[in-house]
This record gives C-alpha cells, sequence and structure tokens, in this order.
C-alpha cells in the first residue's frame, strides 16, 4: 500500500504508487483472455487429466477434441498431449483416422450397409457386443460415375459429396469390380502429385473452404482375381497401399519432452516415411467335415459368406492378420483391423469386398 | 500481467514456517533464514503476479496438507470445497501451484479444470472460460469438421 517499508528482495514498481483504478481496469480486462493465455505447460496439465479423468474411451473422449477445438493455443497444446492411435490405440481425431492403427492388437469395428440409400457407415466398437452403438467415423455412398462405381468417403454421415468440406476420398471400381483405386484428398506426402481434379461444383451451403486443396492423390488399390478353376472357390484378393514406413522414429509421437532437441532432429523424427504395403487374402482351409472353406475368425464373424476376409502380408509375418471383415448379420460387418492399415485405408478395402460381383463367384 | 505487487494484505504470513513443498521452484525462499521471533526479523519472498487473497489460500492448502505423509491429508471433501470458487480465482491458483511447485495444489486444481469440461462442447467451453475463436480459415474449416464429428450420435 503506502510501500514505505523496503525489505530486501522485494521487487517494487517503477514508483511506490498505490494501485491505480485504471490497472485495476485494465487487469480486469486482461483477465476476460487469460484461459486463453495459459501457459502451454499448463493446458497440457489440464488436457492430460481431461483424458485421464474418463475420456480415454468414447463417447466421453469427446471432450479432448472439444479441448482441441476451443481456441489456438489450446488446439496446439491438446495436439501435441493426445498420441496418435499407433501409441496409444485410441482414435481421437478424424485424422487419427488417416494414421496406422496398434500394433499388438486390432482396433475392432462395424460396418452397417443401408442397401436402399446404398450407403455404408463405419463405427468403432465400444464393447465386445456387436449390438453396441459405436462411435461414427467414416459414412460412404455408392455413386455410378460413367463406367466407373465409386463410393464417395466421408465424416459427416449426412454430407457424402466431393464437395463436403468433410470428404476425405474415395474408392473407384472398374467396371467389372475387380479391380479397385483408392484415393486420399490429402496428400500423401508433400510433392505428392495428384491423380485428377475434384469436383468443385458448389452444392448446397458446404462447399469447400478454398483453402482445401481439391484434388484426389491415388493412396493403393485393390484386385480380385479370377477363380478359373473352382468356380465356388474363395475369392484372391491382392492390395497394395502407401502407409508410413514403421520405425524406431516414426513410431513413437513426439513428446513434450523433445521440445529441447533441436527443430534439424525433430523434423526427421517426425517426418513420415512413405512405403508400401502389399497384402494378400490368407487362404482359408478346406474343411473336409463340414465341406466347406472355413477361416478362423475368432468369433468376429458368425455369418457364412463370399464377402469374407481376411488380410495378410505378403512379406515376413504371414500369419498376422492385418485386416478382417465379416458378416454378423443382414447388414451387419465387422472389420478389424491394425497396423500398417489405417481405418480410412481398412474401410476403403472392405468396401471392394461389397463391389465385387462378376466373374469371382 | 500487471507490475508485480507485494503480497502486501498477508505481508506477516510471509514469514518463513518451513512448510515442505513449498520453495521448490521459488528462488527467494532461504532455508537459512528462519525467523527469529524475538528479534522481530522478517524474510520477504518475491511472488511476482500472486495477489495476496491467492497467496493466503496456498497458504491454506499447504497448512492442511503439510503432514499428509504422515497422517493423510484432510480428505475429497475438504480439497473439493477448497477448489468451490470462481474462475478466477482457479487461474490465479493453478499459476501460482506452477510457480511454487507445490504439485498436490497443482494437480487439484487442474483436476478441478477438467472436470468442468467434462460433456461440454466447444461453445460451452467457451463461454465458461470466456475464451474467444482467434482461428484462422484453415483452422475454422478443420474444427468444422472436427467438432461435430466427435460429437455426432
Amino acid at each position: 500500500m503506502s510501500g514505505a517499508r523496503d525489505k530486501p528482495g522485494t521487487i517494487s514498481g517503477d514508483d511506490d504508487s498505490i494501485v491505480e483504478v485504471d490497472s485495476v481496469k485494465e487487469e480486469l480486462e486482461e483477465q476476460e483472455e487469460t484461459w486463453s493465455r495459459l501457459l502451454p505447460e499448463l493446458v497440457a496439465e489440464v488436457v492430460r487429466r481431461v483424458e485421464s479423468g474418463g475420456a480415454e474411451r468414447w463417447p466421453r473422449r469427446r471432450d479432448v477434441v472439444a479441448c482441441a477445438c476451443v481456441c489456438r493455443r489450446w488446439r496446439d497444446v491438446t495436439q501435441s498431449v493426445v498420441r496418435s492411435p499407433l501409441s496409444c490405440g485410441h482414435i481421437t481425431f478424424p485424422s487419427s483416422l488417416k494414421q496406422p492403427g496398434p500394433k499388438d492388437s486390432p482396433m475392432q469395428c462395424f460396418i452397417k450397409r443401408n442397401k436402399k440409400n446404398s450407403t455404408f457407415f463405419l463405427y468403432l466398437g465400444l464393447t465386445q457386443s456387436f449390438a453396441d452403438k459405436g462411435k461414427f467415423l467414416l459414412a460412404a455412398r455408392r455413386y455410378r460415375n460413367r463406367a466407373h462405381i465409386e463410393y464417395a468417403i466421408s465424416t459427416d454421415p449426412e454430407d457424402l459429396f466431393q464437395e463436403s468440406n468433410s470428404y476425405v476420398g474415395k474408392l473407384r471400381s472398374d467396371f467389372l469390380g475387380t479391380k479397385y483405386q483408392i484415393y486420399d484428398s490429402q496428400a500423401p506426402y508433400a510433392g505428392a502429385k495428384a491423380s485428377n481434379s475434384r469436383s468443385t461444383r458448389r452444392f448446397g451451403s458446404k462447399r469447400i473452404s478454398p483453402q482445401v486443396p481439391s484434388a484426389n492423390y491415388e493412396t493403393g488399390h485393390a484386385h480380385y482375381k479370377f477363380n478359373l478353376l473352382k468356380s465356388r472357390g474363395p475369392r484372391r484378393m491382392h492390395c497394395t497401399l502407401q502407409s508410413p514406413i514403421s520405425s524406431s522414429f516414426t513410431e513413437q509421437d513426439p513428446q513434450p519432452s523433445d521440445r529441447n532437441e533441436d527443430d534439424a532432429t525433430k523434423l526427421v523424427m517426425n517426418k513420415p516415411q512413405i512405403g508400401t504395403v502389399v497384402l494378400k487374402n490368407k487362404a482359408p482351409r478346406w474343411h473336409e467335415h463340414l465341406q466347406c472353406w472355413c477361416l478362423n475368425f475368432h468369433g468376429r464373424v458368425t455369418v457364412a459368406s463370399v464377402k469374407n476376409f481376411q488380410l495378410v502380408s505378403t512379406e515376413g509375418d504371414e500369419e498376422t492378420v492385418i485386416l478382417q471383415f465379416g458378416k454378423v448379420g443382414d447388414d451387419m460387418f465387422t472389420m478389424d483391423y491394425r497396423h500398417p492399415l489405417s481405418a480410412f485405408q481398412a474401410f476403403a478395402i472392405c468396401l471392394t469386398s461389397f463391389g465385387t460381383k462378376l466373374a469371382c463367384e | 500481467m500487471g507490475f508485480p505487487r507485494e503480497a502486501d494484505d498477508h505481508a506477516e504470513k510471509l514469514r518463513w514456517r518451513g512448510v515442505p513443498g513449498v520453495g521448490d521452484g521459488s528462488k527467494d525462499v532461504s532455508n537459512d533464514q528462519q525467523p527469529n521471533r524475538n528479534s522481530g526479523a522478517e524474510v520477504s519472498i518475491s511472488l511476482p503476479s500472486i495477489t495476496g487473497k491467492i497467496l493466503a489460500k496456498v497458504i491454506e492448502y499447504c497448512e492442511k496438507h503439510v503432514f499428509d505423509f504422515k497422517q493423510g491429508g484432510p480428505g475429497e471433501d475438504w480439497d473439493r470445497e477448497f477448489v468451490n470458487v470462481d474462475q478466477a480465482i482457479i487461474f490465479d491458483l493453478i499459476r501460482a501451484a506452477d510457480y511454487l511447485a507445490i504439485q498436490g495444489l497443482l494437480d487439484l486444481t487442474c483436476k478441478k479444470v477438467a472436470a468442468q469440461m467434462a460433456n461440454k462442447s466447444l461453445e460451452e467451453i467457451r463461454k465458461l472460460f470466456n475464451i474467444e475463436n482467434d482461428y484462422t480459415p484453415e483452422e475454422e474449416a478443420a474444427v468444422r469438421q472436427e467438432h461435430p464429428w466427435a460429437f455426432f450420435d
């Protein structure tokens, strides 16, 4: 107050003035912005506790997304605190849908088909049961585009057009439904060439933001092979996809402590190296007693169907199932995927299974 | 934030009391300078940006938790009531706890804020914490995709 006492170790203002009314007012105005200016480390402390306070799993995980949407600082901090699906086994942001899944155990999802509208909806399973509501991940709409059949994939179940802000990629098939290309709306790596331009027609009120590049980048393909000899035999699939290479660098997400590393090191660590993953379907075994082809779906597939498949790597480990897809109800299918596939890639591959009609059965 | 002020109203409380956990991060607290009651000597601690009011709350917390290791804390009810205060005070407490490196208080206050965010939409959080939207158009487009996706039921 009067400031007359001279205490050692104290810091006083330029003059020993009493707090002015003006500076109180200034302080109150500053307080209006204080939460957005909370130190990043302290925002991180809060966000970590949001995560550990029940928001590890959906639907509560949306609390973490809300934190990332509040303002720039909170967004930066939340995105640095939250780990990728590969590291933590959880899907958090829409961007997680294009990141590889975990290595140790698959992400268990399910797909609901709406035959009438030719639409498909991918959900993350929340429990072991097939009856749970799930967390919505992606939607796809099948349509004809001249001589091709295409599936537009989106994060908005109500807006399934390429013009949408929520469009994330598409699948395109040839006339026979045996060859498919997978397109990503985002460049998989810096300098990638777009395959073709995306339609930019205005459609309703959900026009693409002008800043969003409107192109499609081919990131993979899937082929089905004829079964010349055994018309009733299982279909043979072959998939090639671009995927970030798993290495000791790219496996780990940059943690806050990594901030101390110099920028050059960080660039090497964070830059995704893109490689090619080649998958084929696991050959079923002929069950003499049951007189049918069998694959072990470990209870995740309950209805026999020619659409059911398991994909394994063509190099090295040919036992671990990278993608498993199968019927559990009239319009209900399970999809289990793991590293190196992402949810988006897995969904696109599963959609091909709905499209194949001619020459393979 | 403003100019540094002394913890004016509560200057007496600044006498060093040997509260464990306080002072790990604060440079000005000296273990050697125990006050001698008879001489009336005082040790002043420089605490820029911490008002007297907040410091009093911090001291209250420390006094209640000083024997945690021996006889346990004052209990969840006391802690809950302790952080049942205005947003502005919680904000200052978080910063004070961080500055003074009082882990227990930092944990308690951050948990309180985290709990306030539970099941809230983006707009509700902005309103509660008085935060303005400061996104660029690109960031805005991403948010407009993310938020509805996360909350789609």
